[in-house]
């Protein structure tokens, strides 16, 4: 059997200051055809799920390009032509194949194209025929759009978040989708439309029973694959909200119902999924009265995982104008002021501008005098058995708060990018991290305690602050209950 | 005859934010022994005058490192003590030679030393030994310590402000150096410290006639050359202030006196040296009511020439409350905003930071939302025959005023910086420049008239703000009249 691979993705925020060029996939994962190494990406897993089975089974694998771009405002349409042309060449080239398997995202849009990958799959398909069996892992922040489901016959959302799990998606999307090329399973996908935005962490209840029940019922009774669609709240685009997907084998009445029955289930959880929220002060109050440590405070409006610039100061402030003792906070991406650092040496102290650089949402920049304690060349830390990079980084101290500045914009997921920065994460009092919910799964292990915290960042936690203008159908929390089910 | 030359430089603002390591001078003006292009710099205006004569007269050239950093903080110590190291090897191995020709600015601070060319200028003549001449060209804007006249047989400094005569003193330097070389001349130097900080544009009265009536007593009577050194007014160094330098031929006793003649003449000056300064809404003010254009604004107290970040805000955010149509801004230090607008392109409209980044001096960033007018890779300026590098440079409107961003830090020295980025300077009613004088050069011949502005940046123009630590006797402006003339 002959099946081509490729990756295309990054989470596109309408709103986000930052531009998506070519340039910011390959500054962020950029793996022309067939130099994929070793270790997975999330969206790159279905290459290395291909790889590990492919030799027992005499599979040819054609690797197309593999690219990601963190996440930042919809990308250059030139830009993502010529990488979308790219791929369809490399896939022209391949052929003829028996299966196409993608790594997407789902929330990927670019100047005049609302829906990436519905373009993507409708111009693989017309390559390759009726006939040829196509599979995508998506991510569950993503727009489920119908010219996705037409044009592919499998796909499979991570359904953890944070996405701990993209390695096992991985492997039952190429399970599933040769199944479907040889022949043995007939793929339909079925799509409940939940009509809603929301942000909804498997890490706690109720989606982490919700998650538990919905696997049960996989791999059983014709069911081949259910994802639930979480939606990305930042994305202006017609298709947004959460939807359930369900694949069966051939049957696509009772997927419809178990579709259904299990998106109303989801939509009447919405007013439970989001984690409680505190006020930066509040949050910081409730630290403060605490024995023992580390607390850990995210701060999802800065999500450099959304497009968020990871640079707003607010808790920072607050942090250093309360004398706050022992806490570190970080990534803050501000390239500038590691070079300056960088300049001054470690040891050194002087007056440093940082943060509050990148746009509107990110605050007023922080002068203060700063010891540089550390700088590190090519900073990485972990993530679920991958490695994300940093960028050059510099740690340093500010009164009583360390602070972590980098130079590749991207959220924090692991206590190691504090340690392999000379931050001793485990000491402090409490941490600041600037993510929505990834950084849960490696933190939680060290944390005394989580909080979420609301801060005037760019990616607000009342989506009804986000200024959309492409809505077009009642959605929560816009509307109360837009399925009229309370 | 043989013939060493090297160049090492930079400017020291020991007040600056910005750090100054060994990447600011490889990452500037970088030419390592032998490599040195045909187009030339300030501070590197004796090699082509070397070359010339080498071939003209038979002489054999050695070329060391050739190399300058953008003025900024005190340079690292690795830093210059890698670059002097290395050009004392080079040296060294050139011996036996019949004279050195150097390259040097006469600012320039390094952590642990004062003055780095008296400190060069002193191995230098260890190694080559009392009998092969030294000479240096140097920058009006320098400390010419005892060190430096000590260690040299003959010192020029550029004679105009803007520095247009570059290689017009370095021919003159390179010819006195041969002289003393083949025993024509007897070159002795003498210094009157005329205890004062100044800035002194030769583009104006009185200054300019001082500098006609000294050129035309060069060459007679003995009198090989004279220069006049204005300071650096933002160097901490203990023997700052302006000094006038007589190198005679072999007449000591009239060297001095000459020198002490000039130098009480440029001392009674001493007030109205420098331009009229204006506040921010006199200047608009002027311009606005003033018939056609362009009326040029001057911002010295940000120029990067001086070790400023060139980012400051206050003019921008003037001009912007009042409404301020037809107008242009350059140069704006913000790379962060070049690449953002590098990455949405040429014609969008986006809400973009820009300035206000670098230091606590630089104000509040600007937020606004901008056409992006014109976007150039490896945009340039002309000064004096030279190509000056700007970096990647984007021209963006901000209701009626076009803002110049640039990736490199540079002061505006002449108007193509502007229309090679698609502003037409012309077509404005008012042109805003960073810069202390040197714009005055390429700017004068198409302003209707020229304003010089005091604003908020970090080089105040009244030098009574700087926080000097190391002045140990009594200079104009601290004090009133310190050679006690008046």
């Amino acid at each position: 059997m002959r099946v081509f691979t490729a990756t295309l993705s990054t989470e596109s925020n309408s709103f986000s200051p930052i531009p998506t060029t070519r340039a910011s996939f390959e500054a962020t994962a950029w793996f022309p055809a067939g130099t994929h190494p070793d270790r997975p990406r999330p969206t790159t897993a279905q290459i290395i799920a291909l790889r590990e089975v492919a030799g027992a089974r005499g599979w040819t694998v054609i690797e197309g390009l593999a690219t990601h771009a963190e996440p930042a405002a919809p990308v250059r349409q030139a830009d993502y032509e010529a990488l979308r042309d790219q791929i369809l060449g490399e896939l022209e080239a391949a052929m003829p194949v028996d299966m196409v398997v993608l790594g997407l995202h789902g929330a990927m849009l670019a100047v005049g194209c609302e829906d990436c990958e519905g373009d993507l799959l409708a111009r693989v398909r017309r390559l390759v025929g009726p006939d040829v069996a196509i599979g995508a892992e998506l991510d569950p922040h993503c727009h489920l759009t119908e010219a996705m489901t037409e044009n592919a016959d499998v796909l499979v959302a991570y359904k953890e978040y944070p996405h701990t799990d993209f390695m096992e998606r991985a492997r039952e999307l190429v399970e599933i989708t040769a199944a479907a090329a040889e022949g043995r399973a007939r793929p339909v996908m079925s799509v409940f439309d939940c009509r809603m935005i929301v942000t909804a962490p498997t890490s706690r209840e109720p989606m982490r029973g919700f998650v538990d029940r919905v696997k049960e019922l996989e791999g059983k009774d014709g069911v081949l694959s259910i994802s639930i669609v979480h939606c990305f709240p930042f994305g202006d685009v017609p298709s947004i909200g959460a939807r359930l997907l369900v694949v069966t084998d051939g049957q696509p009445e009772k997927g419809q119902a178990l579709a259904e029955r299990l998106g109303r289930e989801f939509y009447a959880m919405r007013r439970q999924v989001a984690p409680p929220y505190l006020g930066v002060e509040e949050a910081i109050d409730h630290v403060l009265a605490q024995e023992g440590g580390p607390f850990v405070l995210a701060d999802p409006a800065d999500n450099a995982g959304g497009g968020a610039p990871s640079d707003n100061t607010s808790i920072l402030r607050a942090l250093i104008e309360r004398g706050a003792e022992g806490a570190a906070v970080g990534p803050i991406w501000d390239p500038q002021a590691v070079r300056f650092c960088e300049g001054f040496g470690e040891g050194a102290t002087f007056r440093l501008r940082f943060g509050g650089k990148a746009g509107l949402a990110s605050g007023q920049p922080i002068d203060a005098e700063v010891t540089v304690l550390k700088l590190v060349k090519s900073l990485t830390q972990s993530f679920s058995g991958a490695i994300i990079p940093l960028g050059d980084a510099a740690a340093i101290r500010v009164g009583g708060v360390d602070v972590l500045l980098n130079t590749n914009r991207t959220q924090g997921r692991a206590p190691d990018m504090f340690a392999n920065c000379g931050i001793d994460p485990t000491v402090k009092k409490l941490l600041v991290v600037k993510s929505t919910n990834h950084f849960h799964a490696a933190f939680a292990p060290i944390a005394k305690d989580i909080l979420y915290v609301d801060a005037d960042g760019p990616l607000a936690r009342d989506y009804r602050r986000v200024p959309f203008t492409r809505l077009e159908r009642d959605l929560y929390p816009f509307h109360p209950d837009p399925l009229g089910l309370d | 005859m043989r013939v060493f030359t090297a160049s090492l430089g930079t400017e020291t603002n020991s007040f600056s934010p910005i750090p100054t390591t060994l990447d600011s001078f490889t990452s500037n003006v970088w030419h390592p022994a032998g490599t040195y292009p045909e187009s030339s710099h300030m501070t590197t205006a004796q090699v082509p005058v070397l070359r010339r004569l080498a071939k003209e007269r038979g002489w054999t050239l050695i070329e060391g490192l050739c190399t300058f950093a953008s003025p900024a903080g005190p340079t690292s110590r690795h830093a210059y003590e890698t670059l002097r190291d290395q050009i004392l090897a080079e040296l060294e191995a050139a011996m036996p030679l019949d004279m050195v020709v150097l390259g040097l600015h006469g600012a320039m601070i390094a952590e642990g030393y004062g003055s780095c060319e008296g400190d060069l200028l002193a191995r230098v003549r260890a190694i080559v030994g009392p009998d092969v001449p030294i000479g240096a060209e140097f920058d009006l804007h320098c400390h010419l310590t005892r060190a430096l006249v000590e260690n040299a047989d003959i010192l020029v400094g550029y004679k105009e402000f803007p520095h247009t005569d570059h290689a017009e003193r370095a021919r003159e330097l390179v010819e006195l150096t041969a002289a003393a070389a083949e025993g024509r001349v007897r070159p002795v130097m003498s210094v009157f410290d005329c205890r004062m900080i100044v800035s002194a544009p030769t583009s104006r009265q009185p200054m300019r006639g001082f500098v006609d009536r000294i050129q035309a007593m060069e060459g007679r009577d003995g009198i090989l050359s004279i220069s006049l050194a204005h300071c650096f007014p933002y160097g901490d160094d203990e023997e700052i202030g302006a000094r006038v330098l007589v190198v005679t031929d072999g007449d000591e006793a009239s060297g001095k006196a000459l020198a002490e003649r000039l130098g009480r003449e440029f001392y009674a000056m001493r007030h109205e040296l420098a331009p009229p300064y204006h506040t921010i809404d006199e200047a608009l003010d002027h311009a606005l009511a003033g018939e056609g254009g362009p009326f040029v604004l001057a911002e010295p107290g940000d120029n990067p020439g001086g070790g400023a970040p060139c980012d400051n805000t206050e003019i921008l955010h003037a001009m912007i409350a009042r409404g301020i149509e037809g107008a242009a801004l350059g140069p704006v230090w913000d790379p962060q905003a070049v690449a953002f607008c590098h990455g949405f392109g040429k014609g969008a409209r986006v809400r973009l930071r820009f300035g206000g980044k670098a230091g606590s001096t630089s104000g509040r960033p600007v937020d606004a939302e901008v056409e992006i007018l014109e976007t150039v890779k490896h945009h340039h300026q002309s000064f004096a025959g030279l190509t000056v590098a700007l970096g990647d440079a984007a021209a963006i409107r901000v209701a009626g005023i076009d803002v110049l961003l640039v990736s490199t830090r540079k002061q505006a020295m002449a108007p193509d910086m502007f229309s090679g980025c698609g502003i037409d300077p012309l077509a404005k009613k008012i042109l805003v420049v960073k810069s202390t004088n040197h714009f005055h050069a390429a700017f004068a011949p198409i302003a209707k008239e020229i304003f010089y502005v005091d604003t908020d940046g970090p080089l105040p123009r009244d030098y009574r703000r700087i926080p000097f630590t190391r002045i140990t006797r009594d200079l104009f402006p601290f004090h009133p009249d310190p050679l006690g003339l008046d």
